[in-house]
């Protein structure tokens, strides 16, 4: 493994489950809204972490960070729905 | 009798303290305005009070400075109307960009409510009217987004009116509790002054600092400053 | 579903028919435990309730005191317990958004919160990760509600592990004539105001009757918005203010179905709701969906005649949304209607009436005798319990709530025994709050348990210098169908209504919380939460807990006795084991040091008062010496005839501490003696640093910095985001 700049860079976003509520997101989708914003349909506000992995692959630097994510308990799967995609290899995150 | 506009978003919370701690400690007319009825012509100063408006959803003050309410303000600045924006407040000012820098998440990465001491520095204008420079004041934090930052440092410390916490609680730049407008009218600070001016509020070691505030506009306003 | 085959049964013979769909999801909700209290309304009558002051006593949304003639105290306390296991952080936060609108819906302003948290062992990183965010959604919601959390109490042990238990308070403000009498009449309309109505939290409470595991569902799962409760708080006072509301209902546990029956069946009407003209936040939701959804920030608003156009108006102002979604009427039956099909046709006396389960118990097992132990130097010792996560400053809880909001707070959490607030007006009156609650000593003895828990809420009142009120009560318990488990909560409920009728002090109102057990069928150590109320008639007069050397500490109340089972010092002796009857409860001495109380703060006789709970006179003492910076020196042979140990750690209760001038220790002594209580000096000023303590011909000492490193930093892991 030769991290050193390089790896994959990964980015988990913690979102609102689908169902579930969003009054952070809701707010500003309707503050947008009355700004004048009217095409903006909707808004989920939630975190992301970027992530630097140390893999040989895409699908491994991808699987590594899920698991990363679910048992670290970077996410709360009761509230949250999780995307992991990587967005970039070598430096740079 | 002056008065005062204490300004209400959605979601502020200290607006009737403030306005008490005017009533009592300014002598002066204070009443609680909605944001949007909010004109900067009917009213000799305002104070933009601490709480979450709108929940600081998005970030600390952004939804709120998307209010018309923030245009008066800014007319009323240009207008050398005294303006404080406490806690919420100066989130607010720095969101709408009548004051400089940016408010973030505090180090500690988590909500903190303490007292602590502040230290004034090039007092001027209204609300520092009773301050001499270096005069030490109590009053408590309470907030989760207080860490201040400015590019330049100077540009808000050099001759111009600013507050340095002595203990600082959320990783400021240079410690800064406060900053304010070149001659001090507008002034947005951090700490709670409403919430350190009875007697009983102070714990030991500290003492009523929001007083000198108070009484620094109440004069200011009768007087001139 | 959890309606059982009994209770269907008993249903449909009463109607002679089928239930249909909605009517088993209306009654699962008003039927379910959290919601009926059926196994339990009968041990709850046993709890005192009439005394002059009281304005609205328990069955009401929250209960009301008359404080002074033109201010009176309303207040509330209710379990979130099994929603915080799953989601701790939104479990939480939507404990603190009910509890708040339950306060609101008798017509009084929130002025404070109350926390009573029982976590999972430090050592445990999933516990550690529950108690971060359970903290975080309390004060995350409390403070963007400008609802200031004062006090509480943490409690950490094994017994907790993924099961934690969080119990919440508000009190509120109101004047006794705008206390809203609760009535509705036939044609007296409904408005739903609030947030949209959607799928989270479906059947929450009938969740929160089944022990964790059997389904943790996502869909029960309750998020808030704190920025809509703060406009709808905003909103009902200025609807307070200009008198356009006859009654007011939270929609908590079983949504509106529990609401709109409740409000029928106080005021002996029925009523027709239109379920297709609420507002939603999922448009494709089933009738029955809309009638049981545990959606958050929801209130039943009903206004005076005539007053619906500006009520709307008044919503709409402050950006409230409501729906006009029925009426009440003469004949008592509910009748839930979407677009004009009944979803649910029932009699109001059924709804809220359901059949009385049969729920034997079994006396809990004596508590196993405290072993004989090797009881270290006590001064050794002091920095290891006071190092216990239980005893420890728990500065690194409150200093996460905005307790300052408001500008009611006397002083910052930690620094007064109980909370002390003003009521902001051209007064200097006040009120005071404190709350109680000791697992262990429930665990071991029940009955002994809850009275205890009362005597040390209603001491910590009097050492401030407050007037004890009225009582709240939180049972947090096991699962009512296993007699083992039962009773303990009938066992709980005995000893708190004798120690209640002891006091004199009357309930106000009160939560159960049931099925507290995991999968395994280990029910969680049982508590009785206990919250006092108390009128403080002079802030400025308020005692801290600290101590500053202006006096001796006289020690008042019951004699000290070796009481060491179930205390915390023989528990950390022990590795965390508890044994040993818990002490002997003793309202008699409660009830003499608040006569003893009125003369110390009328006369001012003292400089600052602690009442002692556990780890006993030691920690108390040291806990004084290190709020207020000053060494003392305590004389342990004055304490008790009974071995070091025990004299410092004993947690006989129905004893103060109190800092008074040197030249009024005899006098106050005397009253206390006149009293029938005990009064010694146990302990003096001594130089800045340290704690020193003489028992017989030993003189020990340990600096306060130690003692401080070990008090303070107990609980660093909960500063980590």
């Amino acid at each position: 493994m030769t991290l050193e700049g390089g790896g994959y860079c990964v980015a988990v976003l913690v979102l609102p489950r689908r169902g579930a509520r969003d009054p952070e997101g809701e707010t500003l989708a309707r503050e947008l809204r009355r700004l004048g914003y009217t095409r903006v349909a909707d808004v989920r506000a939630g975190k992301v972490f970027v992530i630097r992995v140390d893999a040989d692959s895409v699908e491994e630097a991808k699987r590594l960070v899920e698991n990363v994510a679910r048992s670290a308990r970077l996410y709360n799967p009761a509230v949250n729905a999780l995307v992991v995609t990587v967005l970039a290899e070598g430096g740079g995150c | 009798m002056p008065r005062v506009a204490v300004v209400k978003f959605p979601g502020t919370n200290c607006e009737e303290e403030t306005a008490l701690a005017l009533r009592t400690h300014s002598g002066v007319e204070a009443k609680i305005v909605w944001h949007l009825d909010y004109r900067w012509r009917d009213w000799d100063a305002a104070v933009i009070p601490g709480g979450f408006s709108y929940g600081d959803y998005g970030r600390a003050g952004l939804i709120a400075s998307w209010s018309p309410a923030v245009g008066e303000l800014r007319e009323a600045a240009d207008n050398n109307v005294p303006i404080l924006g406490v806690c919420n407040g100066f989130q607010i000012l720095v969101e709408a960009g009548l004051l400089p820098g940016a408010l973030l998440p505090n180090a500690g990465g988590r909500f903190v409510a303490r007292w602590v001491h502040v230290r004034v520095h090039n007092p001027r204008g209204p609300w520092l009217l009773k301050a001499r420079e270096g005069d030490v004041y109590s009053m408590p934090v309470a907030h989760a987004e207080g860490r201040y930052h400015v590019d330049d440092v100077s540009s808000v410390t050099a001759d111009r009116p600013w507050i340095e916490y002595l203990e600082n609680p959320n990783g400021s730049i240079a410690s800064i509790a406060g900053v304010a407008s070149a001659d001090g009218a507008v002034l947005g600070m951090m700490p709670h002054p409403e919430r350190a001016v009875w007697p009983w509020q102070p714990p030991p070691g500290h003492g009523t600092g929001g007083k000198m505030l108070f009484e620094s506009i109440g004069l200011a306003l009768k007087r001139g400053w | 579903m959890t309606l059982s085959a009994e209770e269907r049964r008993y249903a449909e013979e009463k109607l002679g028919r089928r239930l249909r769909l909605g009517e088993a999801a209306l009654l699962e909700a008003t039927w379910s435990e959290h919601c009926s209290y059926k196994s339990t309304r009968r041990l709850l009558a046993l709890l005192p309730r009439e005394a002059p002051w009281v304005i609205l006593g328990p069955g009401r949304d929250a209960g009301v005191v008359e404080l002074f003639p033109d201010v009176a105290l309303a207040a509330r306390i209710e379990s979130h317990n099994h929603p915080s296991a799953v989601d701790p952080y939104n479990g939480a936060a939507t404990g603190v958004g009910g509890i708040v609108r339950d306060v609101l819906s008798v017509g009084a302003t929130p002025v404070m919160l109350i926390d009573s948290l029982f976590l999972g062992p430090p050592a445990d990183g999933l516990s550690r990760w529950q108690a971060r965010l359970i903290v975080r959604g309390i004060g995350d919601y409390g403070n963007r509600i400008g609802v200031p959390t004062a006090g509480g109490s943490t409690w950490f042990s094994e017994a907790y592990r993924g099961q934690p238990l969080v119990n919440v308070a508000a009190l509120g403000l109101v004047a006794p004539g705008d206390v809203l009498p609760g009535r509705v009449e036939p044609g007296d309309v409904m408005v739903l105001a609030g947030n949209t109505t959607g799928r989270d939290g479906l059947l929450g409470s009938s969740f929160a009757s089944k022990p964790l595991g059997e389904d943790d569902s996502g869909a029960a799962i309750q998020v808030g918005n704190p920025f809509l409760e703060k406009l709808l708080i905003d909103a009902l006072r200025e609807a307070y203010e200009r008198k356009l509301l006859r009654h007011v209902k939270d929609l908590g546990g079983g949504g509106l179905a529990v609401a709109v029956s409740e409000t029928a069946a106080a005021s002996g009407v029925g009523a027709i709701v239109h379920l297709d003209r609420i507002h939603l936040r999922e448009p494709d939701m089933s009738p029955v969906e809309i009638l049981v959804s545990e959606s958050q920030e929801r209130m039943l608003l009903v206004p005076r005649r005539g007053r619906l156009g500006e009520l709307l108006e008044l919503l709409d102002s402050h950006g409230v949304e409501a729906s006009v979604i029925g009426y009440f009427v003469e004949e008592p039956r509910l009748r839930f209607l979407y677009r004009g099909e009944a979803v649910a046709e029932l009699p109001v006396d059924l709804v809220v009436s359901p059949p009385e389960p049969r729920r034997d118990w079994v006396p809990p097992p004596e508590a196993p005798p405290l072993p004989p132990l090797d009881y270290p130097d006590p001064v050794r010792f002091l920095s290891t319990l006071l190092g216990s996560p239980r005893v420890a400053s728990k500065e690194a809880v409150y200093e996460a709530y905005d307790w300052g909001v408001g500008g009611r707070a006397v002083a910052a959490p930690g620094y007064m025994d109980a909370a002390v607030q003003w009521l902001r007006d051209s007064t200097r009156r006040g009120y005071a709050a404190a709350v109680a609650g000791n697992p262990r000593y429930t665990r071991l003895d029940p009955w002994r348990g809850a009275a205890l828990a009362l005597e040390e809420a209603y001491r910590r009142v009097l050492a401030v210098g407050a007037e004890p009120l009225a009582f709240l009560d939180n049972i947090n318990s096991g699962n009512p169908e296993k007699p083992e488990q039962h009773g303990y909560t009938v066992r709980m409920l005995e000893g708190l209504a004798w120690a209640a009728r002891e006091l004199d002090i009357p309930v106000i109102g009160g939560n159960v919380s049931l099925y507290n057990e995991d999968t395994d069928g280990h029910m969680v150590d049982p508590v009785a939460t206990v919250l006092v109320v108390g009128r403080v008639r002079d802030v400025t007069r308020a005692l801290p807990a600290a101590y500053r050397g202006r006096g001796p500490l006289l020690l008042v109340g019951a004699e000290t006795q070796e009481e060491l089972g179930g205390s915390e010092a023989a528990s950390l002796l022990m590795g965390d084991v508890a044994a040993g009857a818990p002490p002997q409860p003793r309202p008699w001495a409660e009830k003499r040091l608040r006569r003893l109380m009125e003369r110390v703060v009328s006369e001012g006789l003292a400089f600052s008062a602690k009442s002692v709970g556990l780890g006993g006179v030691l920690a108390a003492v040291a806990k004084m010496a290190l709020r207020g910076g000053h060494g003392i020196h305590v004389l342990l042979d004055r304490v008790c005839r009974c071995g070091a140990f025990a004299a410092a750690y004993s947690e006989t209760p129905g004893r103060l501490l109190l800092e008074v001038r040197e030249d009024a220790v005899d006098y106050v002594a005397g009253l206390a003696e006149e009293l029938g209580l005990s009064a010694a000096v146990i302990a003096t000023p001594a130089s800045k640093d340290t704690l020193s303590v003489k028992y017989g011909d030993t003189l020990s000492r340990v600096s306060l910095e130690v003692l401080s490193e070990s008090y303070t930093r107990a609980l660093d892991w909960l500063r980590e985001p």
